[in-house]
């Protein structure tokens, strides 16, 4: 008894310690297996053995081998995984931006100045044709600029759309992979009694820990061991061992971007973008909304301001054929798109560019009556006008006609000046059409003997019917002739031998002038003409159209003007500026996105150091552990050649005998 | 922390090293480009506002050409009034010896003579082009022949009372040009009428060839030489504004650049010390790397 006691006592210990120096080679062969965690075996005695004076020890027994895991850590590892993944994403994507902004030759400020240098340039000079050909090559220029920046914009839209279509197919081969663990640990645990698939475990949970990198995901362990992946607000992706898998599609707006969907059981979409954040997926998406949308948004918005108000004085001015200005920029219209699904139509078109925003408009049919808020800030906005063609609903300088046909629940999504960018094009090709000219003067006869000076004359409203009635001549030419120093009458000068009597304006100040038009009487011929100082009786100003007025370069200077004036954001902001406030913009926004990056990667670091610093394999630590059992199993093994020993002197006693 | 793991440990070392690496990199990139904001992100206030000033600067370039060009046109205009001027000097001292009774009939033909050549001189100044075929004095019709004679002893202003400004300051413009008429036309007679500086001459060359000079000749030809000499202290005072302004000009450029380098530009003392510390730290951290990666129990089995 005594004997076989000991023999197996100590071959319970060489087996124990066997296990130990196995989990401990283990622990030494995965140091370098990405999301393995160090096991450690559980001894416990054996049940002992009561005899009359006590219990006996019955040696040692391996209970379990179990991996060194903390879910606390191993959760926080997974969630920092997935925010500081969404930011670096969104990082890598805004530096792209803010880098190209930064390089000064590619922006679109050099552009802005060749092209305004070139207009004074045509200001200095205006019947030169080398002047009038420079100023058209930069206005190709600068639509050449803003198309290559429209369309590096695109590009980067193309490695969004791209990236988020590998990270669903990513994100689908790792749910079937933990789904297919599922099965596999259920089964193992279920064969051994409950005991833990260590290596199962880790697999699973780097698995999770991979997803993580893709989207932020909840967990929930099943009593099975099984884990259930949701995502959103409780979208199920794993359930066991079955797999709802993602799937992208086209969503509405321009460019179609790339949205992500859950493929129900019956091959149906559920769209579910809104709701994934955390991990690439959510850095992709934040960044295109936050960020690329925003700024192709503000590029476009810059290019129609600067393409409408540069036609806008082109209408004003003259040509050198003596005729209006035509447009010098194509630019264009405000571009919507229907929500799936919708069949009903709009018009979208602009209204007053000086209104327009940056912003994406939803609008939206309910409960008869139509509402309009803004994408980003979720604003609801009011609009004026009731939606008809005669009176367009109208809004941040859009005017949206909408369809009678239009049932409940349909829904527009308003994107303004996404295609800003792309759309300008240079209008006119021969120098002659430029308008450096004004097509109205107006001057002091020379027999004057008054002091009273004339201002050349401005036009505000090449609309006017002076200017339209009969295009390149003033309907009707004026008089002004003074019938005594405070009193003067407006004439049609159509027949310079009979002119006809206007107006009649008494009360003249010649200290403080008098601004012609619009008269007190009404009369306006759509530009804006100023007297200034003493005047006698008899004194004659003229007003006609600016004939052969090749030398004129009074056009030329107001749209050259334009590169300073505050005619956007309601007067507010230059065309210059707002492309400045779009390079500060990103600026802040890439360099607040840098610091949350560094910021949770830090997060990230310390959740990982943890994980390690509780389950990782410390090679020193296994080395000891090698020591130890190595010298343990060689007890063991004295332990049973004592036992040996001890049954042959036994045996040699009682041969003896 | 009193457990590491042997990968963390690993993994500490390599990331501290990756930092100093990227840190020194960036530094690098600064010295290589004399550029202290490598993009807007670096500090997007300051990015901006060079952005700003690399327009004002820009602008003041093209106001300084502007200033240039105006400067040549009027400097152009001058030397013709200045032309017109002796012209009218040499007419007066025709004009003079005309009224002197000891000359004779022939004499004043011969002087009317010179007159007539003089009006013709007078006239191709009058009718001067620029450098691109464009009138001087005829306004905005810059390619309409300003004066002509539309009958005998009748000259007429073709052109129009336009004046071209340019733009020479952020807030100042300068006119390059004086409409004729109000050079050589609409000139006091001294008889309470209005002649003109073509008429002038035409008339006192019919009055020498008709013998019936009288001496309101003078006046009307002082009158014309007030008029040329008052527009051409015109021209002088614009010509002194421009002066002033590209004074101005220049030195706002200089304020704005000098604050556009203190946004932009790197202070080269500065990174090179940084550098070098940047440098000193990396070193530090790859030779404990080394030093520390070489520990381990095993080493003693």
């Amino acid at each position: 008894m005594a004997t076989s006691g000991l023999f197996n006592i100590g071959v319970s210990a060489l087996n124990a310690f066997q296990r130990a120096l196995d989990t401990t080679s283990h622990n030494i062969a995965n140091v370098n297996t990405p999301g393995y965690s160090r096991q450690e075996v559980h001894l416990a005695t054996r049940t002992p053995q009561y005899q009359g004076y006590g219990y006996v020890g019955k040696g040692v027994e391996t209970k379990t081998i179990r991996r060194v895991y903390d879910g606390f850590v191993e959760h926080q590892v997974r969630t920092f995984t997935a925010s500081s993944q969404e930011l670096k994403t969104y990082e890598h994507f805004a530096t792209q931006i803010d880098n190209l902004l930064a390089d000064p030759e590619a922006g679109l400020t050099p552009a802005l100045s060749r092209f305004f240098d070139a207009m004074q340039d045509l200001a200095d000079d205006p019947a030169s044709s080398a002047a009038r050909q420079t100023v058209l090559g930069e206005a190709q220029g600068l639509a050449d600029r803003f198309h290559a920046m429209d369309d590096w914009i695109s590009g980067i839209n193309d490695q969004v759309n791209d990236a988020i279509s590998n990270s669903v197919d990513e994100i689908n081969n790792l749910t079937h992979a933990i789904a297919d663990l599922n099965q596999k640990i259920v089964l193992a645990e279920g064969m051994a009694n409950k005991q833990p698939p260590n290596d199962m475990l880790d697999e699973r949970d780097k698995l999770i820990r991979d997803l993580s990198q893709y989207l932020t995901v909840n967990t929930q362990t099943q009593d099975d061991g099984s884990i259930n992946i949701m995502v959103g607000n409780g979208q199920a992706l794993v359930v066991g061992n079955s797999v709802t898998d993602l799937a992208t599609y086209r969503a509405e707006g321009v460019h179609s971007p790339l949205k992500i969907a859950l493929v129900s059981g019956s091959g149906g979409i559920i769209p579910i973008s809104d709701r994934l954040t955390g991990g690439k997926v959510g850095g992709l998406q934040r960044f295109r909304e936050e960020m690329l949308d925003p700024v192709a948004n503000q590029l476009g918005r810059v290019a129609v301001g600067l393409g409408h108000f540069l036609n806008e004085q082109q209408a004003k001015g003259m040509d050198l054929r003596g005729q209006p200005g035509e447009p010098l920029f194509e630019i264009g219209e405000p571009k919507w798109s229907a929500f799936p699904g919708v069949n009903s139509q709009l018009q979208v078109s602009w209204n007053d560019i000086g209104q327009i925003t940056d912003a994406d408009y939803k609008l939206q049919y309910s409960g008869g009556s139509w509402s309009i808020s803004r994408t980003d800030t979720g604003e609801t906005l009011t609009m004026s006008g009731s939606g008809t063609a005669a009176d367009p609903f109208v809004v941040d300088g859009v005017a949206i006609v909408v369809d009678p046909a239009a049932v409940d629940g349909d829904t527009f999504l308003i994107q303004p000046t996404r295609t800003g960018a792309l759309d300008i094009d240079l209008r006119i090709h021969d120098p002659v059409l430029l308008a450096a000219a004004s097509p109205v003067l107006a001057e002091a006869d020379g027999a004057n003997t008054g002091t009273a000076e004339i201002t050349p004359g401005e036009v505000v409203d090449a609309e006017n019917p002076a200017f339209q009635t009969t295009p390149g001549a003033l309907t009707p030419p004026i008089l002004v002739q003074f019938t005594a120093a405070d009193t003067y009458q407006i004439l049609d000068n159509s027949n310079p031998g009979a002119p006809v009597v206007l107006e009649t304006v008494t009360g003249y100040d010649p200290a403080a002038g008098a601004d012609l038009f619009p008269s007190p009487g009404g009369l306006d011929y759509g530009y804006r003409v100023r007297l200034q100082g003493a005047a006698a009786a008899g004194d004659r100003f003229t007003i006609d159209y600016n004939s052969n007025g090749q030398g004129d370069n009074r056009n030329a200077l107001a749209m050259a003007d334009l590169q300073h004036a505050k005619v956007l954001g309601d007067g507010l902001e230059s065309v210059s500026g707002a492309y400045r406030r779009l390079v500060s913009d990103t600026g802040t926004a890439t360099r607040r996105v840098q610091l949350a990056a560094g910021a949770q990667d830090q997060m990230l670091q310390r959740a990982t150091a943890e994980r390690e610093a509780a389950s990782g394999v410390n090679l020193d630590e296994e080395a000891a552990n090698l020591m130890r059992y190595q010298q343990a199993y060689q007890a063991a093994a004295q332990v049973v050649a004592a036992a040996n020993e001890m049954f042959d002197t036994l045996l040699a006693a009682t041969r003896g005998r | 922390m009193n457990r590491i793991s042997t990968n963390q440990w690993y993994r500490q070392g390599v990331d501290n090293m990756l930092h100093n690496q990227a840190r020194l990199s960036r530094t690098q990139l600064q010295l290589a480009t004399g550029q202290r904001l490598l993009a807007p992100s670096d500090d997007p206030g300051d990015a901006s506002r060079a952005l700003q000033l690399d327009q004002l600067i820009a602008d003041v370039a093209q106001y300084q050409r502007n200033a240039d060009r105006a400067d040549s046109r009027l400097v152009r205009e001058e030397k013709v009034l200045e032309a017109a001027g002796n012209i009218f000097q040499r007419v007066r001292e025709l004009a003079v010896q005309g009224l002197n009774d000891s000359y004779s009939p022939q004499d004043r033909r011969a002087m009317a003579q010179e007159v007539r050549e003089n009006l013709e001189a007078l006239l191709a100044q009058a009718n001067e082009q620029d450098s691109n075929g464009e009138y001087l004095f005829s306004g905005y019709r810059s390619g309409t022949r300003p004066f002509e004679e539309t009958a005998p002893g009748v000259f007429e202003y073709q052109g129009d009372q336009g004046q071209r400004l340019l733009r020479i300051g952020a807030a100042r413009h300068v006119a390059t040009n004086d409409p004729g008429d109000a050079v050589f036309m609409n000139i006091d007679d001294g008889a309470g009428g209005r002649t003109n500086a073509f008429a002038i001459l035409n008339d006192l060359a019919r009055d020498l060839e008709a013998d019936t000079l009288s001496d309101q000749v003078l006046t009307r030809i002082d009158n014309a030489m007030d008029r040329l000499s008052t527009v051409r202290s015109r021209i002088g005072s614009r010509l002194q504004a421009i002066d002033n302004q590209r004074g101005i000009n220049d030195s706002f450029r200089l304020l704005m650049e000098e604050d556009r380098s203190n946004l932009r530009d790197l202070d080269y003392a500065e990174a090179v010390s940084r550098m070098q510390q940047q440098m000193l730290m990396l070193q530090a951290s790859q030779q404990s790397f080394m030093k520390v990666e070489g520990l381990s129990l095993f080493n003693y089995f």
